[in-house]
């Protein structure tokens, strides 16, 4: 390239930044709903969606929902490695829920039955139970803030709850349609404290996620978090399928008491 | 640096063994693992107070759980001098916390709760939210 060739394309980028940084003082509704909104905006397309959702979740009665995951973890090193795993839900609204969380290092089966909590490792025969009580929704946040169990994907349960976290949003863009394992759905980007996520939403008259993706920004190399999301909204479960049954070698023991943190 | 991984309470009885000379039991060292840092969020939503605690407790060994003929990365280079060391020094002092244990410990139920005995050292396996780490405990019989 030479100088006055370089000359002219710095002139462009410059009309182009010019441009872009006008853009966040033009009202929104005139801006073409293909066009993310700049960082720190919300559009309320985006918000409306989760919103539209988060209702239709709850109102589903009995699902299964299988999702293919991967995650980043960090070595010490700092490397990041990506573990492949699986996680099945099957689920009675109110209050009957199983979980079983698969990845390539840990195996979790997780059951509620609307009055017990258990958690049990089906290859290291360890099992822990509390008592339990409320929907699925106030269910996965007890277990998180009493014994710190991160339930992968707990949003499900908590969208369209007033537990929902949408005031926490800073950020929420509509980036455009897409098609995921041959179901069309759109896809949408938010940003908050720690985490900035993406939604792809099911077109039509099922709005059920597609697909997520988390991405830790707290941490400097920020891994990842990827499901994808497969739904069976007429599973036949019975009752069997919340009660845990420890097999004959399954070992009880119990869960750390709370709060480890405080040093 | 980060955080050590395993904290150290030293307690009256822990003392007592180290004066009197007791043989304390070594962690099978080829156990120690890779470290993994698990702080990736796998949910949007989290309670305030849990996320002030997001780097306590969170690091476990890539082979947690894992069958125990089954090392793919944990064996060769792995188990340093610092390891070894931290390992050995805290691993039979009560109260200190290990991801695993020696293969030749036995489970012992007492009250309806599992331990494992592994030679004079007791461990107490617990729930740390969804991974299993073993606190060692005093003989509880």
């Amino acid at each position: 390239m030479n100088r006055s060739k370089f000359r002219a394309a710095i002139g462009q980028a410059a009309i182009v930044v010019a441009c872009l940084t006008a853009a966040p003082g033009a009202p929104l509704a005139q801006q073409p709903a293909t066009k993310p909104a700049p960082a720190g905006e919300i559009e309320p397309k985006a918000i409306d969606a989760l919103k539209t959702m988060g209702a239709y979740l709850r109102t589903l009665k009995t699902f299964t929902v299988r999702s293919d995951t991967t995650i980043d973890e960090l070595l010490d090193t700092g490397q990041k490695v990506q573990f492949g795993g699986t996680v099945e839900y099957r689920v009675r609204a109110p209050n009957r829920l199983r979980a079983d969380v698969n990845s390539d290092r840990k195996q979790r089966q997780y059951f509620y039955d609307g009055k017990t909590m258990t958690v049990y490792g089906p290859r290291n025969k360890y099992y822990a139970s509390v008592p339990a009580s409320g929907t699925i929704g106030e269910l996965v946040q007890a277990a998180e803030q009493k014994h710190g169990l991160d339930l992968p994907l707990s949003d499900l349960f908590l969208w369209g709850t007033d537990k929902a976290g949408l005031d926490d949003i800073k950020s929420a863009a509509y980036i455009g349609p897409a098609r995921i394992g041959g179901i069309d759905c759109d896809h949408y980007a938010y940003r908050q404290q720690d985490v900035d996520w993406q939604l792809w939403i099911q077109r039509g008259k099922t709005p059920l996620p597609c697909k997520m993706v988390i991405t830790t920004t707290q941490e400097a190399s920020q891994p990842q978090y990827v499901a994808l999301l497969k739904w069976d909204l007429a599973p036949k479960l019975d009752d069997a399928v919340f009660k845990f049954t420890p097999p004959k070698d399954a070992k009880r023991i119990a869960f750390a008491p709370a709060a480890p943190g405080q040093k | 640096m980060r955080k050590p991984l395993l904290r150290k309470l030293v307690t009256p009885v822990a003392l007592l063994a180290g004066a009197a000379g007791l043989n304390l039991v070594l962690p099978d060292v080829a156990h120690a693992g890779r470290q993994i840092n698990n702080t990736t969020r796998t949910s949007v939503n989290r309670n305030v107070n849990v996320n002030q605690n997001v780097n306590v407790n969170r690091h476990v060994d890539v082979d947690v759980d894992v069958d125990r003929n089954w090392h793919p990365v944990a064996t060769a280079a792995v188990a340093t001098a610092a390891v070894a060391t931290t390992a050995a020094v805290t691993s039979a002092v009560v109260g200190s916390m290990v991801h695993s244990i020696p293969p030749s410990c036995v489970p012992v139920v007492i009250n309806g709760i599992t331990y494992q005995q592994c030679g004079t050292t007791w461990y107490q396996p617990q729930y740390v939210g969804s991974s299993v780490q073993y606190v060692v405990i005093a003989p509880p019989r």
